[in-house]
């Protein structure tokens, strides 16, 4: 019986022997975007890390593409190759894997938990949270329903876009906070001089969705910056160069965070500096 | 994001918007959702959820709601502010929370700055300032019908209409509200107090472009109330029908605020108020010989015993006692015993009230350490009474604010504010106000405050003429006047004159607070001394008027407020007060309860279900303890396109007390039932 088993074991690594001893070529990978300062850096970001990538000039010399947005997704997948969508809205992303698409995303926006975990360290007193969903938000009514912390979370559906004032007149007076999630379609400038001056009328604060709504007077927000999308695409990309096959699509795992001091202040807020902010959340489980 | 618009939990303390932090002052909120929970359904009685504030109904169908509670009566030391409308009268020093023209349910948010602010809103904001703010049509939208039915006669409605255009918005509400007063009968008689209230309350916002928003608002009330018999006037008559006040107010009022930058704004405001108020009674007045009712009654009209009380220096024990020795008095007695019939007469104590104001403020953030509010004021009052002056008064004032807001060091700021303002009565003053906040650690302020304020005294104050007209006199006396009462018109021979010398009320007030958030708390703590001086103690009535400044009062004390929401369904909203009052006047310590305090818990136990209980209590309201309880259920669902919410409340005293005064009775349940529809 023992000999049995060594004749297994030298077989499997004569088996594995040319994957151990092989060198995995470098990913050939094409950036779709629209050509601008994002697209550049984020080539330029990706072309200065260690790993092994080759960023081609031309569709046809890559085993992979990167698409930037959800127009560049959209447009990679056409191409039939492999498509790692980079701030695509979790909608799309969901749209085209269910029809089978050899892709994944990093969705636009942050985990719900994540804004969630930020709200409740700077508003303990917070129990009843309002969040704005839209068709293309990057949280689901279903994510709502999936929370299960001490927070209260009330789904304000907007649909169509024009009725987004009377659902922020309608539920506000019953809040204490009003979150929002990633939603290019919904939270334009006009949507966000709506929300925010509604809010703060009603003295209730608002976090999310990300940096330029913090800038425009939101709390705060997490949110995915250029660095991090980066470090969460060059951990994709690894993935993929090694198995062949894409890890799950996702928010991205370590988000920055932005706080509007003035507005923070404003409302008595839990919060002293950005760094014990992040370490408060570091530290949550 | 311009400054009025930047988010902020208080904007009364120092007229801008600001965290609860910083305030140079303790400051109560009382939210919508707070207004709701109480199930008040007359707006004074949500100001008894703020510590160490009296809101009872001490005549009747007439609250009283004073903070630091002095006299019972003349609570006339607190600035109430309705949409920056000041709603302390310039006649009489009241504040009419009967007839103020907006409805409970048109408010958004009550904020009570507690203690002296008038380095913010100059003379009158001397205990503390209320705040009421009505809602913004921006932020309604649906229309609404309402009705409340219950016992003592309690028969509510209200009808509210909203609209939205691209730039603008506007809403509308009228409301009516009825209620019996007391109890029914009080010692085997039927005490009038039932009232009758009808209020209109609109606004139009237009908003111009992103610099520039305007708004006009409008309203106005009538009221109908029945008022108590006058002991005065008992002691020397017969009723023959009760007082009976008809009021009516309304006002308009126009503001613009304009926007330089984001740290920069400018707000230009201006309204018109006018009050118009008559309280009539008729009376058959007894022959002072033979105290029976007879012609004799019609001495007390005459002009030989008006003539003799103003030669005995207004006093009218000494007059009476003159009588017998004055050949006149006895003469025009005489004349009367050959009249047939009693005398009888209607008279009226009337009262109308005029203000114009005119207001600029500027908002300037410096810099990110210092901000800046300074503004000036424009006021005219006049007030016509024939009763109370006889004849028109007038007072212009002249006023210049600034606040100003150091950020010292970052946990440290401080707190400047000073109000000058000069009046054709009083002359010149100028209240400051000092406060620094600590932010000890985040979510955790102390604070110490001092401040000066004064209420200078009413034109009634300053320049009272009493006359109470005999008119409607039954015959023969109406039909000759002069023959028979020496004059005509006729009137009583008591008048009372204010010297004009009156010196300003004065307070100066000193505190030390805590405000601070925990994981499921909000806590505010305050400890202060307020000392009162040059007080106008002494009743100040066309049958008593003793006008002096000799009384004063200390207050000395701990306040405490508490909200604790320990999950989302529920929120315990806790208050309390321990106040040491010294004084050398009684008058003022009526409703200075040395302990005082209430409860409110409400709970969401369903999704369409919510029950809110509330507690109040006082010791003592002039030495009578003051017990009730609350409560409150609520319903709600759809119906169609509709909205349905259904609320029972019951109001259940807890002892047999009456409040302050033994005649209030109010030891019966009082319950109602309400529907309101949404659209």
């Amino acid at each position: 019986m023992r000999q049995g088993r060594h004749w297994l074991i030298a077989l499997l690594l004569v088996l594995a022997a040319p994957s151990l001893f092989a060198q995995i070529p470098p990913l050939a990978v094409y950036v779709e975007g629209s050509e601008g300062n994002f697209r550049r850096g984020f080539i330029q970001a990706l072309s200065a890390d260690a790993q092994p990538l080759d960023l081609v000039a031309s569709v046809d010399d890559s085993d992979m593409l990167i698409g930037l947005g959800d127009e560049a997704f959209s447009r990679a997948l056409t191409h039939g190759k492999p498509v790692l969508g980079v701030f695509v809205s979790r909608a799309l992303a969901e749209k085209v894997e269910r029809k089978g698409c050899h892709c994944a995303a990093i969705w636009a926006g942050v985990a719900l938990d994540d804004q969630l975990a930020m709200l409740e360290n700077m508003m303990p007193l917070a129990r009843k949270v309002g969040v704005i969903l839209g068709e293309n938000s990057a949280w689901s009514e279903g994510a709502l329903q999936d929370y299960s912390g001490r927070l209260s979370l009330f789904p304000m559906v907007v649909s169509p876009r024009n009725e987004l004032g009377d659902v922020l007149r309608e539920a506000l007076p019953d809040l204490d906070v009003l979150l929002l999630p990633v939603d290019e379609s919904l939270f334009g400038p006009t949507a966000a001089k709506l929300i925010l001056l509604t809010s703060y009328r009603l003295r209730r604060p608002v976090f999310g969705p990300e940096q330029s709504y913090v800038q425009a007077g939101s709390v705060a927000s997490l949110y995915a910056s250029g660095g991090d999308l980066v470090s969460e695409t060059l951990v994709h990309l690894e993935s993929f160069r090694k198995r062949k096959r894409f890890r799950r699509s996702g928010f991205v795992h370590t988000p920055s965070v932005i706080v509007n001091e003035h507005v923070a202040g404003s409302f008595d807020m839990r919060y002293s500096n950005t760094d014990a902010l992040r370490d408060a959340l570091e530290m949550l489980p | 994001m311009p400054l009025a618009e930047q988010p902020g939990m208080v904007l009364t303390p120092a007229r801008v918007s600001q965290p609860q932090s910083e305030a140079p002052a303790s400051v109560t909120v009382i939210d919508r959702n707070l207004i709701e929970a109480s199930g008040a359904r007359e707006l004074y009685e949500v100001l008894k959820l703020v510590p160490g504030m009296t809101a009872i109904k001490v005549d009747g169908n007439v609250p009283t709601v004073a903070y630091h509670g002095t006299q019972a009566r003349d609570s006339r030391r607190m600035l109430v502010l309705l949409d920056g409308r000041s709603q302390y009268q310039p006649g009489l020093s009241r504040v009419s929370w009967n007839d103020m023209p907006v409805d409970i349910r048109d408010v958004e948010r009550i904020e009570v700055t507690r203690g002296p602010a008038a380095a913010a809103y100059g003379a009158n904001a001397f205990t503390a300032v209320v705040n009421i703010i009505t809602r913004d049509p921006r932020d309604i939208s649906k229309h609404s019908v309402s009705v409340r039915g219950g016992n003592n006669g309690i028969l509510d409605g209200r009808a509210a209409a909203v609209g939205h255009g691209d730039n603008s918005a506007w809403r509308a509400s009228v409301s009516r509200r009825a209620d019996d007063g007391y109890d029914e009968p009080f010692e085997g008689e039927i005490r009038p107090d039932r009232k009758r209230i009808e209020t209109l309350n609109s606004e139009w916002l237009w908003e111009v472009d992103d610099r520039n928003t305007f708004s006009v608002q409008a309203g106005g009330s009538q009221s109908w109330l029945e008022r108590q018999q006058e002991s005065g006037v008992a002691d020397i008559g017969n009723y023959t029908h009760d007082p009976v006040q008809q009021g009516e107010k309304a006002f308009l009022s126009l503001e613009w605020q304009h926007v330089f930058s984001a740290t920069h704004q400018l707000k230009l405001s201006t309204y018109g108020q006018y009050s118009n108020e008559a309280t009539g009674f008729g009376v058959c007045y007894l022959d002072p010989f033979t105290g029976q009712p007879g012609p004799g009654g019609g001495l007390l009209f005459s002009r030989e015993l008006r003539e003799l009380y103003l030669q005995n220096g207004g006093d009218t024990g000494a007059t009476f006692s003159a009588v017998p020795s004055s050949a006149a008095v006895l003469s025009r007695y005489g004349t009367l015993q050959g009249a047939v019939g009693n005398f009888c007469a209607d008279s009226e104590l009337d009262l109308q009230e005029e203000r114009y104001d005119l207001e600029v403020q500027d908002t300037w953030q410096i810099n990110e350490r210092l901000r800046l509010v300074s503004g000036a004021n424009l006021r005219h009052d006049r007030v016509s009474s024939d009763s109370y002056l006889s004849g028109t008064e007038d007072n212009l004032s002249y006023r210049l604010f600034g606040n100003l807001a150091v950020d010292v060091l970052s946990p440290l700021t401080l707190n400047l504010g000073g109000y000058w303002e000069r009046d054709q009565i009083s002359g010149e003053h100028f209240s400051p106000r000092g406060g620094v906040s600590w932010r000890v650690a985040p979510s955790h302020t102390l604070r110490y405050v001092y401040s000066r304020a004064v209420r200078t005294p009413d034109i009634y104050e300053d320049q009272a003429h009493t006359n109470i007209e005999a008119m409607e006199m039954s015959q023969p006396f109406a039909s000759n006047p002069n023959g028979l009462l020496g004059w005509s018109p006729a009137y009583f021979f008591i008048t009372q004159s204010s010297p004009g010398t009156l010196k300003p009320e004065k307070i100066r007030s000193e505190e030390v607070g805590y405000y601070g958030q925990f994981r499921y708390l909000e806590l505010d703590v305050r400890y202060f001394q307020e000392e009162l001086t040059d007080l106008l103690s002494h009743a100040l009535n066309p049958f008593e008027f003793e006008p002096n400044n000799e009384g004063w009062v200390n207050h000395q004390g701990t306040e405490a407020q508490l909200t604790f929401r320990p999950t989302v369904n529920h929120l315990l909203r806790l208050t309390g007060a321990h106040i040491h009052t010294h004084t050398n006047k009684k008058t003022e310590s009526r409703i200075a309860a040395r302990d005082s305090g209430s409860v409110l818990w409400a709970w969401q136990f369903a999704s369409r279900w919510g029950l809110s209980t509330a507690y109040y209590q006082a010791n003592d309201y002039n030495d009578y303890r003051y017990q009730r309880a609350d409560l409150q259920i609520r319903f709600r669902h759809r119906a169609g396109p509709a909205e349905l919410e259904w609320r029972a409340v019951v109001q259940h005293a807890l002892n047999k007390e009456p409040i302050v005064f033994e005649e209030n009775q109010y030891q019966e349940d009082r319950m109602w039932l309400e529907l309101e529809m949404k659209i």
